[in-house]
C-alpha cells in the first residue's frame, strides 16, 4: 500500500489497492492561447464503500437527490506524507465498480471559476463614474498613470474618411500627428481604463489575482482600453428630499422641497421649485408619507386627489398632469391618537429638458374641495431615475456621469487575460498557491538554463537512447496567424505570424484572433460629426454628433503638452519575433523525448516547470512539458530539448 | 586517454588506437565552456553537446560506427575495411556560440570492442592455417612497421592499418611459420626454416614475435568457414562434419472448400483444410576436434560473429550458428568444440 491519503470536501476517503492515482502535471510553455492546461489526475478509482458513497452524497444512487455529480468538490491529496495537491478540484466522471474521479489541480481552481461563469469586463463590480463633458477635460499624463480610476487620454474619435488621417502609422516612434478641427469639440471624447486598473477590479470582483513580470507589469501601466459605449445604468438614480407637508394643505398648495444634497440632475431653486440642469428621461418617484387623524374621513377623499406636475419650460408655462391619482397606497395602523400612517406612491415616466422648473402640488381632481388632508410626519421622497426602467438602451447624455463598469468592453475576462498573456509572451505556472495565477515570459524558462538542475544521475535509463523521440509538438503548424479583430473601420493591416520551417507541420493555421481589434494611429471613429452645412445653432441638448460602436482596442498612452494622450502601438510582429523567439526555434528543430526518472513526492511538489533540466547522457538541456507519476518514486516525463 | 588543454579548456579524448564498440568518449571543461561542436570525419556527424558547469562529455560510439561500410565488411581486402583512421575535431563553445577553441585528432578504430581487463590487438597468438583452403592472414600493423614472415618474406607497411595477408606473402614449405615486427633488414643466411625454430640464425636487427602460424598441409575436407571475430578481424576455421538435420515446420493451413470434389473415396473431402506450406531448415553439426584453450576461445568468436560465411564449391556462402551454450570443463585439456550451422534457406513453393 502507498503512503496516500486522498481529502474530498475535508473528509478523508477510502482508497483500495487497487485505486491507482496518476498525476499529470502540464508545463504550458508551448501551449496556445486557449489552451492552457491545468494539473490533472487520470481517472481514479475509489471503491464503493459505505464511507465513500456518503462523501459523494451518495452519487450511485440514482433515486437520491444529491446535487454531488453536478458541482465541483474541494480535494486533498497527500502523498509520502506531502500535500501534493492543495486545493485539488474533484469531478465525478462515473460510477462503475467504483466512483471513478479525476482532479484537476495548478491554474485550473483559480481559473475554473473564470471560466465557467464567462464573466465579461462589462460585469466588473465597480460604481464609479466621471463626468462626461462637451468639453474634453484631459488628465494629466503623471496623474493618469497611477490614479485609481478612469482617465482621459486624448484620441481621436471622428469617424472620417481615410484621406482626412492625419496621423503617422509608425507606431513605435509615435509621431502620430493629433487631429485638431473644429469638428473636435463635436465628437466627445470617452474615458479610458489602464489595464492594471482592470487587473485591481478582476481581483475584486472574482479574487483571482493574476501576477506578471516586471516589464510586462510596467507596460500593463500603459496600456488603456478605451469605453466604446455609452450606456448609461438603469439604476442610477438621484433623489431628492421632500420637506413634510405640515398642517391642511389647502387646494393648489405646491409641495415644497427641502435643500437638495449633491444632485446632477436637480437643482433646488427656491422652496417650492426645482430646476432640472441636465436633460434627461426617466421616471420620476414621489413619495409622501405621514400621519392622517383618521376622523377626517380621508378614505373617502384620497379617491379623488390628483397631482399635479407642473413643468415651465422656457419661460412658458406648461401644466402637465402627470398622473390622476395615487398609484401606489398603503395605510398603516391606527396609533393611539387616532391617527393612521399613511404612504402615497406616485410613479411615472418623464422627459424633462435643461432648465426645466418643476412644481408639484396635490388637489382634488374636481369639485369644490377646499383643503385637502394633509399628511405630517413621516419621510417623504422624491426621486428622479435617469432612465426608463428596463431599457438598457438608454445612453447617457452629456453632462451626466458616464459610468465606466457597463462601458467596458464585452470580453471576456479570460479572454482579456489570454490576449496579455500572448502578447507579454507569457505563459502561467502552475503550481502558486492560494488565489494568484503566475504568468512568466516564455523566454525566462531558456533566462533559467543557469540554474538549470542536472538531472543526469535521476534518469532511468533502458540504453544509450531516449525511450521515445518525436518531432512535432502540439498544434502549430508551419505558418500560425495572430489576427487582431476584425472592425470594418480600421483599414491598415496588422495581423502577424510566427513562421515554423518544418515541413511535418500543417501548412497554415489561425493561432488566434485577439478580442481588440487594431486601431489606425489614435483613430477611434467613435462619432460622425453632422457635416457643417446642416449645423443649428449650439444646443445643449442637441447631441451633433452621432454615434456608432466599434470593436474594442487597446491603445498606449503617451505625455502630449503634459496631458495624457493614447495611440495604438502595439507591433505584433515584432512581439512575436521577440517574446516567441526560442519558442520558434525550438518547434523548427523540436526533439521531444520520454524517459522514466526518480522524482520523490516532496520533488513533485517542489516540481517547477520554469527551470530547465540537463542531461548528461544527452549532452543538452530539456525543458519538461508533462510529468506522469504514479507514487512508487518513478515518473515518466515528457522532454523537449532547448538550446 | 589523451589530454589536450589550451586556453584554460581541457580535452580528454580517446588514445590513438580505439574501438568503434566500446565506449568512445570525449569529455570537455573549463574556462567558460558552454557546448562543444563535435565533427566526425568529413562532416560525416555534427554533435553539439551542451555543458553544465562548464564541463560536458559524450560517447561518440555510435556515430563512430556509421562511420564504417558495413556492406563491405567481410571482404579480405588488403586493407581491411574494417579498420580506418577517422579525424575528429572539437569546437569548445562559448555561451554566445563563438569558438573559444578548437582541438583536432586522429583516432583509428577497429570494427569491435574489446573485454574488460583489456586483450591485446592481435590477440591470438596462435593462428591455424588449412593450406588447401583460402586463407588470409589479419595483423594490425603500425605504420612504417615491417612484418617479417618465417625466415625471409618482409612486408613493409606505409599506412596504419589492419592487413589481410594472403599466402602470396607465407612461405611455401614449413608446418610452423613465426610472423615477427621486424625492425631491421633481411639478410642472406644459409640456414632456412626447414627444421624447427630452434635453428633459426640469429640476426642483428630486433624482431618482436606477433604470432606463429600452425599450417595443416593434409585437410581437404570438412566445412570450412570465416568470420568476423570480436576485433573486426577476418578468421577461418576447418570443421569435421557432423550429423545433418533437417526441420520441417507446418506453413499455413487453409481450410479450402472442396464441396464440388467430394469423394469420400478419395478425399479432398469437403472443407477439410490442408497445409499447403513448409518450412525447412537444414542444420549441421560441425565440431573441431580436440582443442585447446586458446583455440576454443578464438572458435568461440565464431558463435557471436555477425557474419558467417561457408565454403561451398569454391564460392562463400552465408550462414548462420544456431544459438547455444557452449561448456568446457576445468578438467581436460583439449576438449571438442561443437557448433550446429544453420544452412541458408532453402525455399519451399506454397500454394
Amino acid at each position: 500500500m502507498r503512503n496516500e491519503r486522498l481529502y474530498i470536501n475535508g473528509q478523508l476517503a477510502d482508497i483500495s489497492a487497487g485505486t491507482l492515482i496518476t498525476l499529470n502535471i502540464k508545463s504550458n510553455l508551448f501551449a496556445e492561447m486557449g489552451t492552457f492546461t491545468a494539473n490533472r489526475t487520470y481517472s481514479i478509482k475509489l471503491p464503493l464503500t459505505a464511507h465513500n458513497r456518503v462523501i459523494f452524497g451518495l452519487v450511485d444512487d440514482i433515486t437520491a437527490e444529491t446535487a454531488a455529480a453536478r458541482r465541483k468538490h474541494a480535494a486533498r491529496y497527500v502523498l509520502d506524507d506531502v500535500e501534493i495537491i492543495k486545493n485539488g478540484v474533484a469531478v465525478i466522471l462515473g460510477v462503475s465498480d467504483g466512483i471513478e474521479i479525476s482532479i484537476l489541480w495548478g491554474i485550473a481552481t483559480q481559473l475554473a471559476a473564470l471560466q465557467d461563469s464567462e464573466l465579461m469586463l462589462n460585469e466588473l463590480q465597480y460604481t464609479g463614474t466621471v463626468p462626461f463633458n462637451k468639453v474634453r477635460q484631459l488628465t494629466a499624463y503623471t496623474s493618469a498613470r497611477i490614479v485609481n480610476t478612469a482617465i482621459y487620454a486624448d484620441f481621436d474619435t471622428e469617424r472620417k474618411k481615410y484621406d482626412n488621417f492625419k496621423v503617422t502609422l509608425t507606431p513605435a516612434t509615435g509621431s502620430v500627428v493629433p487631429n485638431t478641427d473644429a469638428n473636435d469639440d463635436k465628437c466627445y471624447l470617452h474615458p479610458s481604463v489602464r489595464c492594471d486598473w482592470l487587473f485591481s477590479r478582476i481581483k475584486e470582483t472574482t479574487g483571482v489575482s493574476f501576477s506578471w513580470d516586471n516589464a510586462t507589469n510596467t507596460r500593463l501601466r500603459s496600456w488603456i482600453v478605451p469605453c466604446i459605449t455609452k450606456k448609461s445604468v438603469p439604476s442610477s438614480a438621484s433623489s431628492i428630499a421632500v420637506a413634510p407637508v405640515t398642517g391642511e394643505q389647502e387646494t393648489g398648495e405646491w409641495l415644497t422641497f427641502n435643500a437638495l444634497t449633491t444632485n446632477a440632475y436637480i437643482e433646488r431653486v427656491d422652496d417650492i421649485t426645482l430646476r432640472v440642469k441636465v436633460a434627461f428621461a426617466g421616471t420620476m418617484r414621489l413619495l409622501l408619507r405621514g400621519v392622517l387623524p383618521t376622523n377626517l374621513g380621508y378614505n373617502n377623499r384620497c379617491r379623488d386627489i390628483i397631482y399635479r406636475i407642473q413643468v415651465t419650460r422656457g419661460g412658458n408655462e406648461e401644466i402637465t398632469t402627470i398622473h390622476s391619482g395615487i398609484t401606489g397606497f398603503s395605510a398603516g395602523a391606527v396609533d393611539s391618537s387616532g391617527n393612521i400612517s399613511l404612504t402615497e406612491k406616485v410613479e411615472g415616466l418623464m422627459a424633462f429638458s435643461a432648465g426645466d422648473l418643476i412644481k408639484i402640488r396635490r388637489q382634488p381632481s374636481s369639485g369644490s374641495l377646499s383643503t385637502i388632508p394633509a399628511l405630517t410626519g413621516g419621510d417623504s421622497s422624491l426621486t428622479f431615475y435617469n432612465n426608463t426602467v428596463g431599457d438598457e438602451k438608454g445612453d447617457i447624455i452629456t453632462g451626466l456621469p458616464f459610468p465606466i463598469a457597463p462601458n467596458l468592453p464585452a470580453i471576456k475576462v479570460l479572454d482579456f487575460v489570454k490576449f496579455i498573456a500572448t502578447i507579454a509572451g507569457a505563459f502561467p505556472l502552475q503550481n502558486v498557491g492560494g488565489d494568484s495565477v503566475s504568468f512568466i515570459p516564455r523566454a525566462k524558462v531558456w533566462e533559467n538554463k543557469a540554474r538549470a538542475s542536472d538531472w543526469s544521475q535521476r534518469i532511468i535509463g533502458k540504453s544509450d537512447k531516449p525511450r521515445k523521440i518525436r518531432y512535432t509538438l502540439g498544434e502549430w503548424a508551419q505558418r500560425n496567424n495572430y489576427k487582431w479583430h476584425e472592425d470594418s473601420t480600421v483599414t491598415g493591416d496588422y495581423n502577424a505570424a510566427i513562421l515554423i520551417n518544418n515541413a511535418n507541420l500543417p501548412k497554415e493555421r489561425d493561432a488566434v484572433v485577439f478580442p481588440f481589434a487594431a486601431t489606425d494611429g489614435n483613430h477611434v471613429p467613435l462619432y460622425t460629426p453632422i457635416p457643417d452645412d446642416m449645423e443649428t445653432a449650439e444646443d445643449e441638448s442637441k447631441q451633433p454628433a452621432t454615434f456608432e460602436a466599434v470593436q474594442p482596442r487597446i491603445l498606449t498612452l503617451y505625455m502630449r503638452d503634459v496631458k495624457a494622450a493614447a495611440r495604438f502601438d502595439i507591433d505584433l510582429q515584432g512581439v512575436l519575433n521577440t517574446a516567441y523567439a526560442e519558442i520558434r526555434e525550438a518547434l523548427e528543430d523540436a526533439r521531444v523525448i520520454t524517459e522514466q526518472i526518480h522524482i520523490s513526492a516532496a520533488e513533485v511538489l517542489a516540481f517547477d516547470e520554469s527551470v530547465p533540466v540537463y542531461i548528461g547522457k544527452y549532452g543538452a538541456y530539456f525543458a519538461v512539458l508533462e510529468m506522469k507519476t504514479s507514487g512508487n518514486n518513478t515518473a515518466e516525463v515528457e522532454l523537449i530539448k532547448i538550446s | 586517454m589523451r589530454t589536450q588543454s589550451r586556453g584554460g579548456i581541457t580535452l580528454r579524448y580517446p588514445d590513438a588506437l580505439a574501438y568503434a564498440f566500446n565506449r568512445v568518449i570525449l569529455s570537455c571543461y573549463g574556462g567558460t565552456l558552454a557546448g562543444i561542436r563535435v565533427t566526425i570525419g568529413e562532416e560525416l556527424a555534427v554533435l553539439n553537446i551542451s555543458a553544465f558547469n562548464n564541463a560536458c562529455a559524450v560517447d561518440i560510439a555510435k556515430s563512430v560506427q556509421a562511420a564504417f561500410d558495413v556492406d563491405d565488411l567481410v571482404l579480405p581486402n588488403y586493407k581491411s575495411n574494417m579498420a580506418k583512421a577517422i579525424d575528429i575535431t572539437v569546437e569548445a563553445l562559448s555561451s554566445s556560440g563563438a569558438t573559444l577553441q578548437t582541438f583536432n585528432f586522429n583516432t583509428f578504430f577497429l570494427w569491435g570492442a574489446q573485454k574488460i581487463g583489456g586483450e591485446p590487438i592481435n590477440c591470438y597468438p596462435r593462428v591455424k592455417w588449412f593450406a588447401n583452403f583460402p586463407f588470409t592472414l589479419p595483423l594490425y600493423c603500425t605504420a612504417g612497421m615491417s612484418v617479417l614472415f618465417g625466415a625471409g618474406s618482409l612486408v613493409n607497411i606505409q599506412d596504419e592499418g589492419v592487413y589481410n595477408f594472403d599466402p602470396s606473402f607465407l612461405p611455401d614449405e614449413g608446418d610452423i611459420i613465426a610472423v615477427y615486427n621486424y625492425k631491421g633488414n633481411i639478410e642472406l643466411a644459409t640456414f632456412d626454416n626447414t627444421f624447427d625454430l630452434s635453428f633459426y640464425m640469429e640476426e642483428d636487427a630486433a624482431r618482436e614475435l606477433i604470432c606463429i602460424i600452425d599450417v595443416n598441409h593434409c585437410a581437404t575436407e570438412g566445412i570450412y568457414l570465416r568470420w568476423v571475430d570480436r576485433h573486426g578481424m577476418i578468421r577461418y576455421y576447418l570443421f569435421e562434419k557432423g550429423d545433418k538435420s533437417v526441420k520441417v515446420a507446418n506453413g499455413v493451413e487453409y481450410f479450402r472448400d472442396n464441396i464440388e470434389h467430394y469423394n469420400a473415396l478419395t478425399g479432398y473431402s469437403g472443407a477439410d483444410g490442408y497445409h499447403i506450406a513448409h518450412t525447412r531448415e537444414d542444420l549441421i553439426a560441425a565440431a573441431a576436434p580436440l582443442v585447446d584453450e586458446g583455440t576454443a576461445e578464438m572458435l568461440q568468436d565464431l558463435t557471436t560473429a555477425p557474419v558467417v560465411d561457408m565454403l561451398v564449391n569454391n564460392t562463400w556462402v552465408q550462414v548462420n550458428i544456431q544459438s547455444a551454450t557452449y561448456a568446457r570443463n576445468h578438467k581436460d585439456e583439449l576438449q571438442d568444440f561443437a557448433v550446429v550451422v544453420q544452412l541458408p534457406e532453402v525455399i519451399i513453393q506454397t500454394l
